[in-house]
């Protein structure tokens, strides 16, 4: 009798139309499920001698044993590939309602590979999975498709997955997207479903998640439902998503401007402003309290629903000031399947080098790549995704587009291991530079010390004198507990930061394997950490789960992901960030005169990677770390490996 | 006497949650196909609408009338109309004459489920964080809906 997980993985394989039912155990011994038991699909099925566009290649949806159920945040799965825009582990957490479902209709897991020989798309109603033919929906936009798939089914409540017309292109930075604005979208495994003729995946579920007290897990949903709500974030979360925090990061100097050439941008609440004057109603994902999602309808500019991040890509990364026409361009990238930071990145990047005299309109196929021009970077959005002219260079992404442009574009693409970064300060904000530095997947999504940002943040959040003074003392005592320095507490402070990033990162591989949104755990300030999630873990399954348990599968999944990078060929100089952030000083504002020292940099590294268990040259997991987390088998692999002089050990 | 469920449809996100602490509470699993209330959404061209839908506990109510078994009576206490679940055919007349669909049979036990408003305490106008479910005395229904309907005037006028 299985409690919480549903005990089975859906193994499809699209070359030979197989399709085969899997228990989970055992590979939930090591992992709770999620990226966890991803990631050790990925590390026995897909090594370096597949290419991202093979159909050998995998594609990994992993739910957690909390998916589905009434613990907030329950919507979170993730996705994981081999990715085409970075050649090492790609993956992505996906809301909204389509882990719920596939739950619903007995699946934890669903591992795709092989390659159909024509469009398809995948239809699982409980026990019946059916290959269908995706002639009706492939070159449709990812809304289009969607709609397009419910008639089809006749069914209204089929949750889908979708790619639209940027990946089956095989742009490699093009999404998996689900419902209104849930995506996989970092890293191109929209490609990769492309690349295999996978149009979309469509599950309906009408089974039940077991669970083994319910009566207790109720009650302790009740008590966080309750506890979240009470919290001072959750009333400004919940009415304006992040748009308020957005106002607070430009007031910090917190956001890039014009590819990271200076910090200082607008100030007086513009994000929120958009919010509050065109957002129709909030939405959000399975179980959330938060609903951290704008709903837009704006005649003539855009219609549709978005959130968090993208409001900083489409601003000031771009030099737009203009909120409205850039909430327009998000709609524009979100149809065609465009993943929206690194199409920004690479448009920030064009736009300087424009600035700079590095290159001319005709360059860009006429298109003006000129600061704030939203015209002309939808034009640009859909020469990507058609792979026309310059389209075509970027549709390969940065590392690549950088080299075929040329004229020293490679200074102006902003990236870690050829995932461009996040328009947030890297540059110094020291502790988000390492967070990025030593990511597994390039970005800090999951390795970025949130402390830090918080207490840059300290003073700019609107706070009258009192309750500044109160932010102040209560960021300096939580990190300085956790870094073990004040210094922790001050952004262009190396001291400390590794440890910070330690902690965020060992958080956010807890609640990637037994699905929690991070938004509701500590990251965020927020209820949900791992005490919570081991108690309810406990209720779920009807057999103790202690904290311990879960800090231990976290570090694990920490080594194995890096494991299975440096089986790629990743060492300690692919942590890097870029020449800027060490050569240039900021030009203005709060951090004016500031940048990196390589040497501290380097040190902080060292630091890391002896947390880690890491050898301080190689950046590779130690045979001794291997072991301590029950990896045995993938130490033998990486020492064959070296023996074979395909990586280096030490 | 009585109090009733209200829903303000322009205050739900979809997030499901009334679903699934329903059929959790019920039937100790994770279920909305099981649960007495249920989120509708509907997405058209990147708009969408989220209302939930339940048993409205009609005055005068069809399920109740077209029962063959007259399984279906009002609990004095919560004002409820419960099925007697020892009695219920599974015949799915209710189903079909009510016009809300509120009421439906359940698949795994063969009887017909509605909303019961939890014995009084209902659970889903807890745990629903946009306070978009409501559990309001009946009588005071009236003023509240009204008062909603001017809301946007004051708005403009600033108030």
């Amino acid at each position: 009798m299985w409690f919480l997980s549903v005990g089975k993985i859906l193994f499809v394989d699209l070359t030979n139309g197989i399709i085969s039912k899997e228990p989970l155990a055992p590979y939930n011994e090591l992992f709770f499920g999620g990226k966890g038991i991803n990631t050790k699909i990925m590390y026995d099925k897909v090594g370096p001698e597949v290419k991202p566009f093979d159909p050998d290649n995998v594609i990994a949806f992993g739910t957690g044993p909390l998916t589905g159920t009434p613990l907030p945040g329950s919507g979170k799965m993730d996705v994981s590939t081999k990715s085409p825009e970075t050649n090492i582990l790609g993956s992505a957490a996906m809301g909204g309602f389509f882990g719920p479902e596939l739950k619903f209709a007995g699946y934890d897991h669903l591992v795709i590979t092989g390659k159909a020989n024509k469009p398809v798309y995948l239809y699982i109603e409980n026990d019946y999975v059916e290959i269908r033919d995706g002639i009706n929906v492939w070159g449709k936009d990812t809304l289009t498709a969607q709609e397009i798939i419910r008639d089809e089914l006749n069914d209204p409540e089929v949750q889908i997955v979708t790619i639209g017309p940027a990946a089956e292109k095989l742009v490699v930075f093009s999404t998996v997207h689900h419902a209104l604005s849930n995506t996989a979208s970092r890293t191109g495994i929209g490609a990769v479903m492309g690349s295999k003729n996978l149009k979309a995946v469509a599950v309906r579920g009408t089974k039940g998640i077991k669970i083994a007290e319910p009566e207790k897990f109720l009650a302790i949903s009740q008590k966080i439902n309750y506890d979240i709500r009470q919290t001072p974030q959750h009333k400004e979360w919940s009415e304006l998503g992040v748009t308020k925090l957005i106002d607070y990061y430009y007031n910090a100097d917190y956001g890039p401007v014009n590819n990271a050439q200076s910090y200082v941008w607008d100030k007086n609440w513009p994000c929120s402003t958009l919010c509050i004057k065109y957002s129709y109603q909030r939405y959000g994902c399975f179980n959330c309290p938060i609903h951290c999602m704008e709903c837009y309808n704006v005649e003539g500019v855009g219609v549709g629903v978005m959130s968090c991040q993208p409001y900083l890509e489409i601003t000031s990364r771009i030099g737009n000031h203009d909120y409205k026409a850039g909430m327009g361009l998000m709609m524009h990238c979100q149809r065609l399947g465009i993943e929206n930071i690194t199409a920004m990145a690479l448009t920030s990047m064009l736009m300087e080098m424009r600035q700079r005299g590095l290159i001319t309109d005709k360059d860009t196929d006429g298109i003006p790549m000129e600061w704030g021009n939203i015209d002309s970077v939808i034009k640009l959005m859909y020469k990507i995704a058609n792979r026309e002219g310059i389209g075509n260079i970027l549709a390969d992404g940065m590392v690549p587009a950088a080299k075929a442009i040329g004229r020293g574009a490679e200074y102006y693409a902003h990236h870690t291991k050829g995932l461009p970064h996040y328009a947030l300060n890297q540059h110094s904000f020291v502790g988000q530079g390492l967070g990025t530095a030593i990511a597994p997947r390039g970005d800090y999504v999951r390795t970025s010390p949130d402390l830090e940002c918080c207490s840059g943040l300290v003073g700019h959040m609107g706070e009258d004198e009192q309750g500044e003074k109160e932010n102040r003392a209560y960021y300096d005592e939580k990190i300085t507990q956790v870094a073990g320095s004040i210094k922790g507490t001050i952004p262009t402070e190396y001291e400390g930061k590794a440890k910070m990033v330690a902690y965020a990162a060992d958080h956010n591989n807890a609640c990637d394997q037994t699905s929690v949104c991070k938004w509701l755990t500590p990251f965020f300030d927020m209820p949900i950490d791992i005490n919570i999630q081991a108690e309810a873990l406990t209720y779920g399954f009807g057999k103790e789960v202690i904290t311990e348990d879960i800090l231990t599968a976290s570090r694990r999944l920490e080594t194995l992901v890096r494991a299975y990078n440096c089986r790629e060929g990743i060492t300690r100089r692919d942590d890097n960030l870029p020449e800027r952030y060490f050569k240039e000083e900021i030009p203005s504002g709060i951090y004016k005169g500031f940048k990196q020292d390589r040497a501290k940099f380097e040190q902080t590294l060292d630091e890391y990677y002896t947390l880690r268990g890491w050898d301080l040259k190689t950046g590779v997991p130690t045979r001794e770390t291997l072991e301590k987390f029950g990896l045995q088998d993938v130490a033998d692999d990486l020492e064959k490996r070296a023996r074979n002089h395909l990586i280096r050990l030490t | 006497m009585y109090s009733k469920i209200v829903i303000d449809y322009t205050k739900c996100t979809g997030c499901r949650t009334c679903e699934t602490v329903c059929s959790l509470n019920k039937w100790g699993e994770c279920n909305p196909e099981r649960a007495a209330i249920r989120n509708i959404r509907t997405e058209k061209s990147g708009l969408i609408s989220t209302i939930p839908v339940l048993c409205q506990q009609c005055e005068t109510a069809f399920c109740q009338a077209v029962c063959p078994v007259n399984a279906i009576s009002r609990n004095e206490k919560t004002g409820a109309l419960v099925v007697n679940e020892e009695i219920c055919l599974g015949c799915r007349r209710c189903e079909y004459s009510c016009p809300f669909g509120g009421v439906s049979v359940d698949v795994v036990r063969g009887v017909s489920v509605k909303c019961d408003l939890c014995g009084g305490d209902p659970l889903c106008v807890k745990m629903c964080s946009k306070d978009a479910i409501k559990f309001v005395e009946a009588e005071k229904i009236s003023v509240i809906l009204k008062r909603k309907g001017i809301e946007k005037y004051l708005t403009l006028q600033q108030i």
